[in-house]
């Protein structure tokens, strides 16, 4: 019995403890706060191979031993923070600039150790090289192609792919693009009628031929144009009146599959969309609008209140560009030749064909050398031989901006226009750039537009001289 | 009072030899061998050989199945022993040969081969060939699901395990559509084909179907349906 009361007394004990009174302390307590001071802006502008240096200073609310303390620097890739790179675990950064040039955002991490806390501050860092923006101009030197940079700051960097190369251009080079990724490196593309290549865009060496952008080159090279969409997530060239595409977004290569096969002809006269592998596109054969999505080509069908019929235009496609509010401007002719219209799309929109203008008074517009559609006003700038237009939409009629001295021919004209939502410029669509050519010399002016759409003061900001022929140009943004 | 005093006393030492540190244990069971089947693979269990999607010159070849021991390596060749699991096949003996099978010294990974043969019978009967794993004097018999493996021969085309991968891009099965793709592409295996190149294969598929239906008419599989892509 008494072992019975033993057992019983310990487990009532052992039942009663479960009773105790925790006494354990509840107050709330202040944690060791930290904060940062340094003398960096929050934006660092830092050059290839300088060094990126940053001292901070971290002050704790509750303790000054910085012994706490752990510390990171870490940089990743902006805006898509895909990639990262550490830098270091000191409280002050001092390293050398060795990465890409582009956009990154810089992160420094404090941890208390004893708390665990993190705190963070970030940076944008913008690594540019000298070589990293600016007009790219693609020049004809007497029957060979090369590449010049007109930068920001008034630098000319001449023959700059026969520096990077040992070599010229492929013979025939025409034209130039710079291709802005959402998650690749940016592309610079050459092309000519029947050859291309595509080039690093850090030094302009050459990365690959033409037929080696595809999974299987096409049968004829005849490239006519190259592009991407407006986020930078799928790539397009349109190569002999085919379409063919590449998805940056996915795994794999990014190279281009194979054509679109249908019963259409693609015009070179595209209009990129925002995003996934969207792109509407103008059959010549047929006269009619598609839209290349989900890796097909569609045909559209025109909803109510369409201003003309998507599928039927009935007309040629001169030109198209972007416009405000997410439209494009395509200027459209007759197939008498003998009237020109403006048909507005809204691609991303339900309905697609918003308006229609006709033009009524732009000399020499169809005949025009060069073209470029605001994305500010209603506007579309041509070049007819040495003098630049405005065709104001709405009022249906151009009216002259400037004459270049006679004998100077304009070779190549293109508005300063961010590919989409991947950039930003400040002065976007403000700036157009023009090429000219008297015959044995060649000429690159810059013009600031007004709020007018005229150009500023009436002629030009910037001109510079002693290029071959100006064939094509392109802003490259700064990668 | 006193017995529990006692109990306690004989427990204590009990308590305190769970705090002796333990010495590593090397492995002394036997070794024993099993059919590797990788996460995420398309062949888990079994395989099909089909001699439709090769060179029709090709008169035999060898298939190999992922081999892996539980246990040590050795430093010698240890040699695997499998036969044919008699009931459950139905492949005629002139359509394959067992070939020794072994694991190399210092490996805990092999293949097991068998070769295989185009006989005329392929050509109307897909061959079912059931092997099995068993003991030998270097291994014994491990992970009980996974002795046995089966191997299908055939010389028409059958849907490939990759087209598992390429749905999306492919769809539905069938052999005029496997056909068709085999020779637009030149490809017969999607295994590791990544989305940009997958995307690739399609439209090259696609571009074939467009050209022959523009010389022949619709395109009609075997059961009827017209051959589409997605």
């Amino acid at each position: 019995m008494k072992q019975y009361l033993s057992v019983c007394l310990f487990a009532a004990l052992a039942i009663l403890s479960g009773c105790y009174k925790d006494k354990g302390n509840y107050d709330l307590h202040e944690i060791n706060q930290l904060s940062f001071k340094t003398t960096s802006p929050d934006t660092l502008r830092v050059k290839l191979f300088n060094r990126l240096a940053v001292n901070m200073d971290v002050e704790q609310s509750q303790s000054a031993d910085a012994a706490n303390l752990e510390y990171s620097w870490r940089l990743f890739t902006w805006p898509n923070a895909g990639a990262v790179i550490p830098l270091g675990k000191t409280k002050n950064l001092d390293t050398a600039v060795t990465f890409n040039p582009g956009v990154y955002k810089l992160v420094f991490d404090a941890k208390d150790k004893i708390s665990g806390i993190v705190s963070f501050k970030e940076f944008i860092v913008d690594i540019s090289s000298d070589l990293s923006e600016g007009w790219l101009l693609l020049e004809d030197l007497g029957g060979v192609q090369d590449l010049s940079l007109v930068t920001g700051l008034k630098d000319i960097y001449r023959d700059i792919y026969l520096k990077g190369n040992g070599e010229r251009l492929p013979s025939g080079s025409q034209q130039v693009r710079i291709i802005n990724t959402f998650s690749n490196p940016q592309e610079i593309v050459v092309f000519g009628n029947n050859n291309g290549l595509r080039m690093s865009y850090i030094n302009f060496q050459r990365q690959f031929n033409y037929a080696d952008l595809f999974f299987t080159a096409p049968a004829e090279i005849a490239p006519e144009e190259v592009y991407a969409n407006k986020l930078g997530v799928s790539g397009f060239i349109v190569n002999k009146g085919k379409l063919h595409s590449v998805d940056y977004a996915y795994q794999g290569e990014k190279k281009y599959g194979a054509a679109k096969e249908g019963n259409w002809v693609i015009s070179p006269q595209v209009l990129p969309m925002f995003a996934s592998d969207n792109t509407m596109l103008f059959d010549t054969r047929n006269q009619r609008f598609l839209k290349h999505t989900n890796d097909k080509i569609q045909t559209l069908a025109s909803v109510e209140g369409s201003q003309f019929e998507l599928d039927n235009v009935g007309k040629q496609l001169i030109y198209a560009g972007r416009s405000l509010s997410d439209h494009f401007n395509c200027l459209m002719k007759n197939n008498n030749d003998d009237s020109l219209f403006i048909y507005r799309l809204n691609p991303e929109g339900t309905l697609i064909a918003t308006d229609v203008f006709d033009v009524l008074d732009a000399p020499g517009m169809g005949q025009a050398s060069h073209y470029a559609s605001s994305e500010l006003y209603m506007h579309m700038y041509y070049s007819i031989g040495n003098k630049i237009y405005l065709l104001d939409i709405p009022a249906q009629k151009a009216r002259l901006l400037y004459t270049f001295p006679a004998g100077e021919t304009i070779s190549a004209m293109r508005l300063k226009q961010a590919q989409g939502l991947i950039l930003y410029w400040p002065d976007n669509n403000r700036v157009m750039s023009v090429a000219t050519w008297n015959g044995t010399k060649g000429k690159f002016y810059k013009f600031s537009i007004a709020n007018t759409g005229d150009f500023s003061g009436g002629t030009y900001d910037e001109a510079y001289g002693g290029f071959g022929k100006i064939l094509d140009l392109y802003y490259k943004w700064k990668q | 009072m006193k017995r529990i005093h006692y109990i306690c006393l004989l427990l204590l030492p009990a308590v305190f030899a769970a705090c002796k540190k333990s010495e590593l244990q090397s492995f002394s069971d036997d070794v024993m061998i099993y059919f590797f089947k990788p996460r995420n693979t398309l062949t888990p269990d079994s395989l099909t050989y089909s001699f439709a999607v090769r060179d029709t010159a090709l008169r035999y070849d060898t298939v190999s199945i992922p081999l892996r021991i539980i246990g040590t390596a050795a430093e010698k060749d240890r040699e695997v022993r499998y036969s044919v699991i008699p009931g459950k096949s139905d492949a005629d003996a002139e359509s394959y040969a067992l070939l020794p099978a072994v694991v190399k010294a210092n490996e805990y990974a092999a293949n097991l081969e068998v070769k295989v043969l185009r006989t005329p019978g392929l050509k109307t009967r897909e061959m079912r060939l059931w092997l099995r794993l068993e003991n030998s004097g270097d291994f014994k018999t491990g992970v009980d699901d996974q002795l046995q493996y089966l191997v299908k021969i055939n010389d028409f085309l059958s849907m490939p395990a990759s087209w598992a991968s390429m749905v999306y891009q492919f769809g539905k099965y069938s052999n005029t559509k496997y056909d068709l793709i085999i020779k637009a592409t030149g490809r017969y295996d999607y295994s590791g084909v990544q989305f940009t190149e997958s995307e690739h294969l399609k439209q090259l598929s696609i571009n074939y179907l467009i050209a022959w239906e523009e010389a022949n008419g619709p395109l009609f599989d075997e059961n009827g349906e017209r051959v589409f892509f997605p």
